[in-house]
């Protein structure tokens, strides 16, 4: 067998691992609940019917090690069970929110970005002065914010306050209807529809969500740009740059290339935390997406859309993952390092 | 060990303001938790409603809430959760944690690669999550509170400590130390156990930090304790309707202590990283394992 | 007169016992002229100062180095006090610096070809295929074989002698008027070092350009050189023709160093501690010396007849 195809194969050997693993933790989440599993699953009150349901889905007669199987089975195959609280297909609830979150999450990602890399920048090159410490010293207070309670603290200043800002009653105005589904997202499809007054309300809806994400996350980034940053001012090729004559300009493009793969694996590692950010975010703001879903789910001890929630947020976290790897994978075939 | 400690303590002392800064605000905290009985007779529990939702005055500083509780006694009570859930999860978590990384980073092989690949599918789901899932299943108790983060936390001082223990092995140490005639035991306790520890000591108050982050998320949430506690996060949750009306105190007072504290704590964790002793890179950092990190270089997880 | 470096200090910052920033002597006034034409050989031990009185003067010092003193003047202008814009448009193009270990220092993320264009589009406006013949041009005339198919090739895709000739290139492309080489041979093998030194010496007898060789071979010195500045803690201890300097080293460090050293080209560089400056204590060189007396607890001047100097009071030197 060749080599890459042989890379190749347990590459995905190791995935198959991981979503087992993953598989186990949510199916040991329920087993350790408190409480019978079927009441866990069905709710305070299933009915016989329900009951006898569950039982023989899940197996839940069966020892255990067989329950985690068939579960595995069940999940594997799309089968995310039924929330007891709306009755619906816990796996149809995620997909139909999930646009909101990913939503969210672009937006954040984007502006946390375009914030962070300047200021990290700036800060790399104003290596400890005083503006670098405030940078350094504003970021670790943005890592230690609670996501929930900054979401507050503008929602208190620019709703409740200035009146700037629309009362958090998640991604429209409650008196507007939703514009028909076309990529998913309120304001896009609002745009497309040509409905502006759609459009304008799902964008006045984004703003405070997006802008509390993209300020904890860019906390975070700046500090990762302005290390990723250092290290490249510290390599020899940028002093021998600098000898060349470069001037200011051509030497920060020079770094920020070199900073690129830090960046970019620092992003695709916060990447899990984000999806926390946003759940919370969503919560506060009433949001709609997978966040708020889950959230509540726990909240209300609805165990089989919270089992669906952590699957999803997995399954999330190692797309993230993927994407990252067959990115670098790609620069490194342009690049062809040693 | 004990020595070294000291002396770290006193560089910090002398050279990062920052630190002793958060030294100063972390003992504030907890000598306002001792003192308040005495020094701040307003009962935490007791519900006036006469008193209902008053501002900041001078007979109540931080206000009162939708009880007529007096939020300042609320917040200082608070900072006991602060102090105790944090703890003992970290307890947890170096129980746990430390044995296995020792063994996987000793061990090697077959064993060192499962963990971490269990590690790391666990890993996938995000940390901050995946506790609170596990207390809303467990059920609304802090025993169960300190569980879930306990076992969360325990995966990253696992991989410290086992990255730590690799270093060391790689370097020779563990070599020369079982030529010299060490039994196991004694290599592991006498030199091992020390070392290892001291390099990651700054990993402490960022966990700690983290802990009080998922904590206040599970409080604000409402699925931390079923009875109605000074825990800061369950504080937020009632004064969120509060928030809406104009009544910011409520909200904003227990938000700033959570912020505080856990600034302290990671102001901290960066000193001791900077100034205690060098440490191997830890491969965890780049998993966005819970509140980890190295170096500026590493990501931070937030949760 | 080229270059004049006159009295140049420059500290390093270093952690003390309480963990605040200590500043330590690292170069206690340098002094060494390049005439146009001519080629200095910057020599001393391990750490003696040679690459950082470099990095000085061409304002590259690292975060934990500062500037205390002195003046290099340059064509009559002072490097140190240029603003450090005006220090790009030298870097480079009036100055050239080679560069020692060019597989580490040549940026990874470019291919070479075009870090030769760039580092003349950089100095003054170029069109993109003149400044690619150029960029082809000197490679052939590195010794390059194949150079436009070279021109393609990522740093760490070429031989350590193809990457030097690469680095030397860089550094003439631009015609400079002095070019700076700190240790250009370190790491290559005997053959590939004498092939990059003779390319080196010639181009600057082509070009009648100054230069300053930085190393620890005196081999290379007496083949390559014309003025020898020997470094010790520091400081410039002795200056001047190779021929007289080595013929009847003033300075007993110099004189050291001449008996220790191997009779032919060949490796040098015995890592030795580098001494620690104690400025208070008169010469630096006093620990080791075999003929110091209480006369050597005051700093020695510079004693010296024209053009060979040394810092020693009992430099006798002939006269030329």
């Amino acid at each position: 067998m060749e080599r890459p195809v042989r890379a190749l194969l347990r590459r995905i050997g190791v995935g198959l691992f991981l979503a087992l693993v993953v598989v186990f933790t949510s199916f040991l989440l329920v087993k350790l609940g408190a409480g019978p599993t079927d009441v866990l699953l069905g709710g305070p009150s299933p009915g016989v019917e329900e009951r006898a349901q569950l039982v023989q889905d899940y197996g839940l007669d069966r020892p255990a090690f067989v329950q985690l199987v068939r579960y595995a089975i069940r999940v594997l195959g799309g089968e995310f069970g039924r929330s007891w609280l709306t009755s619906e297909s816990v796996l149809d609830e995620i997909l139909h929110r999930l646009p909101a979150t990913l939503e969210l999450m672009l937006y954040a990602i984007f502006l946390g970005t375009l914030m962070a890399v300047p200021t990290g920048m700036a800060a790399a090159f104003a290596r400890d002065t005083a503006e670098d410490r405030t940078v350094r010293g504003t970021s670790v207070l943005g890592e230690a914010m609670p996501p929930f309670f900054l979401a507050l603290l503008l929602l208190l200043v620019f709703f409740r306050w200035l009146d700037i800002a629309p009362a958090p009653s998640g991604r429209i105005s409650i008196v507007l209807s939703p514009p028909p589904t076309i990529t998913g997202s309120y304001f896009i499809d609002a745009f497309l529809m040509q409905d502006s007054i759609a459009a304008r309300s799902a964008l006045a809806q984004l703003v405070m969500p997006v802008f509390t994400l993209a300020l904890m996350l860019g906390a975070s980034l700046t500090l990762l740009v302005r290390g990723a940053m250092l290290a490249q001012m510290d390599a020899p090729h940028f002093v021998y740059a600098r000898a060349q004559g470069m001037s200011r300009e051509m030497l920060t493009i020079i770094a920020l290339r070199g900073a690129l793969p830090a960046i970019g694996g620092g992003l695709a590692a916060q990447s899990a935390a984000l999806l926390s950010m946003t759940a919370l975010v969503e919560y506060v703001f009433a949001w709609g997406g997978i966040g708020q879903y889950g959230l509540e789910a726990m909240a209300k001890a609805d165990f089989a859309a919270v089992q669906g929630f952590i699957l999803a947020s997995a399954a999330i976290a190692a797309t993230v993952h993927l994407l990252h790897a067959v990115i670098r994978r790609l620069a490194r075939i342009r690049i062809r390092r040693a | 060990m004990i020595g070294g400690m000291l002396r770290l303590l006193r560089v910090l002392a002398r050279r990062r303001m920052g630190a002793a800064l958060a030294l100063v605000v972390l003992v504030g905290f907890a000598l306002a938790v001792l003192a308040r009985p005495v020094a701040w007779p307003y009962p935490p529990g007791a519900q006036q409603a006469a008193l209902v939702l008053q501002g900041p005055s001078l007979a109540h500083p931080l206000g009162t809430d939708g009880n007529g509780r007096d939020v300042l006694a609320r917040v200082i009570d608070g900072a006991r959760y602060a102090f105790a859930v944090p703890l003992a999860a970290l307890a947890l978590a170096i129980l746990i944690g430390a044995p296995l990384g020792l063994a996987a980073g000793l061990g090697g092989g077959w064993f060192d690669a499962f963990l971490s690949r269990i590690f790391q599918g666990i890993s996938l789901v995000p940390p901050l999550l995946l506790a609170m899932a596990l207390v809303a299943a467990m059920g609304p108790s802090l025993r169960h509170v300190v569980f879930a983060i306990g076992l969360l936390e325990a995966i990253v001082f696992a991989r410290a400590m086992r990255d730590e223990v690799r270093a060391l092995h790689e370097r020779g140490f563990v070599e020369a130390a079982t030529a010299a005639g060490n039994p196991l035991h004694r290599l592991v306790l006498v030199h091992l156990l020390p070392n290892t520890l001291a390099r990651i000591a700054g990993e402490i108050p960022r966990q700690a930090a983290w802990a009080l982050g998922v904590l206040a998320a599970m409080g604000f949430v409402g699925i931390a304790t079923a009875a109605d506690t000074t825990e800061w996060g369950s504080m937020i949750r009632e004064g969120v309707e509060h928030l809406y009306a104009g009544q910011w105190w409520v909200v904003v007072f227990p938000g700033f202590a959570l912020l505080v504290f856990g600034t302290a704590l990671r102001v901290l964790a960066e000193s001791i990283d900077e100034h205690g002793p060098r440490r191997a890179a830890s491969g965890a950092m780049l998993a966005g394992v819970p509140g980890q990190s190295a170096r500026a270089l590493s990501p931070r997880g937030a949760a | 007169m080229l270059l004049d470096v006159q009295d140049l200090r420059v500290d390093r910052i270093v952690t003390g016992p309480q963990g605040e920033p200590v500043p330590e002597p690292a170069l206690a006034g340098v002094n060494f002229r390049i005439v146009k034409g001519r080629i200095l050989g910057l020599v001393g031990e391990h750490a003696a100062g040679k690459s950082l009185a470099a990095s000085a003067i061409l304002g590259l010092l690292r975060p934990s180095a500062r500037l205390v003193g002195g003046r290099a003047l340059f064509e009559g202008q002072d490097l140190l006090r240029m603003s450090e814009s005006d220090l790009t448009r030298v870097r480079g193009a009036r100055i050239g610096f080679v560069v020692q270990s060019g597989h580490a220092t040549l940026d990874p993320n470019s291919r070479v070809g075009a870090q030769l264009v760039r580092a003349q589009s950089i100095h003054r406006p170029i069109v993109k295929a003149e400044a690619a013949w150029r960029a082809e041009t000197i490679m052939s005339s590195m010794g390059i074989p194949e150079p436009r198919l070279r021109a393609q090739a990522w740093p760490h895709e070429l031989t350590p002698g193809i990457v030097q000739r690469v680095v030397l290139g860089l550094a003439l492309i631009n015609e400079p008027q002095l070019l700076i080489a700190d240790e250009p041979t370190a790491g290559l093998d005997i053959t590939t070092q004498v092939q990059i030194l003779d390319l080196l010496h010639l181009e600057l007898r082509r070009r009648r350009i100054g230069g300053i060789i930085i190393t620890r071979d005196l081999g290379v010195v007496a083949q390559y050189c014309d003025d020898i500045a020997v470094m010790y803690a520091g400081q410039v201890v002795e200056q001047g023709p190779v021929m007289q300097v080595f013929a009847r080293p003033a300075h007993p460090f110099t004189r050291s160093m001449i008996s220790d050293a191997p009779e032919r080209l060949g490796i040098a560089g015995r890592q030795i501690v580098p001494p620690r400056m104690e400025p208070e204590q008169g010469c630096s060189y006093r620990p080791r010396c075999a003929d110091a007396t209480e006369r050597c607890l005051v700093a020695p001047p510079l004693v010296g007849a024209g053009v060979h100097a040394a810092r020693c009071h009992f430099a006798r030197i002939a006269a030329a």
